[in-house]
């Protein structure tokens, strides 16, 4: 059955307390065997003897949002999942603050393990999403996505 | 054909602008047209949606489509 497209964004921070609602909310769905979640964390890089403090985030939201519904399809279906759920923060996140939380549930943990992992993979290559990095003497540079 | 197009990352902030409006008939022309108009994106290599899907060949424009350039990704 085709469920509605899901907002993934967040205005700022995911918070630790939003994750641990998330995770008490599946407490009902007891087909559940395994959970597997991915937190992104901006990472306080060092570029030229410059620290980054922040990373600003910005999307093309409906163009993602569609292209987020795709591949949840696609996991849901391929590791037949209970449920899926991504949040990715828009705006300005600070070094240490978690920016993207995903969320894969199936009966058996292989299968939650391998669709979080392809979905974080995934969604870094194919979401038009954009971080800039912001150092602490405010100046910025694009970030660029590692391999892995 | 005017067809409005929007601009993210660090096109938008090289460009200084979110959004144009161009007249142009296929996407080669608006690429020759980009970069015309912003010398200073040139070297910025992009991909252009149609519709929300990208495009890899020379595609016609029409006016009710929605176009925007994208930079490489760096969500996550």
């Amino acid at each position: 059955m085709k469920q509605k497209i899901q907002n993934i964004f967040v205005k700022g921070a995911i918070s630790p307390s939003f994750i641990t609602e998330k995770i008490a909310a599946h407490q009902g769905k007891t087909g559940i065997g395994g959970h597997s979640i991915f937190l992104g964390q901006v990472r306080s890089d060092i570029v030229e003897n410059k620290k980054v403090i922040a990373v600003d985030y910005t999307s093309y939201e409906a163009m993602a949002l569609e292209q987020m519904d795709s591949i949840r399809e696609t996991m849901i279906e391929k590791y037949s999942l209970t449920c899926m759920h991504v949040y990715h923060s828009l705006g300005k996140i600070k070094s240490g603050e978690i920016c993207l939380f995903v969320f894969t549930s199936s009966p058996h943990r292989k299968a939650a393990i391998d669709a979080c992992s392809e979905t974080v993979e995934r969604l870094k290559a194919e979401l038009p999403i954009w971080g800039k990095e912001i150092f602490g003497d405010g100046s910025f540079q694009w970030k660029t996505n590692q391999p892995a | 054909m005017a067809v409005k197009i929007q601009l993210f990352g660090q096109l938008k902030q090289m460009a200084g602008i979110s959004e144009l409006t161009m007249d142009v008939k296929d996407t080669d022309g608006l690429i020759k047209e980009i970069a015309a108009r912003f010398p200073q994106i040139e070297k910025l290599t992009y991909l252009i949606a149609v519709d929300r899907t990208i495009i890899q060949v020379n595609t016609p424009i029409k006016a009710i489509q929605e176009l925007a350039l994208l930079p490489p990704y760096s969500g996550g």
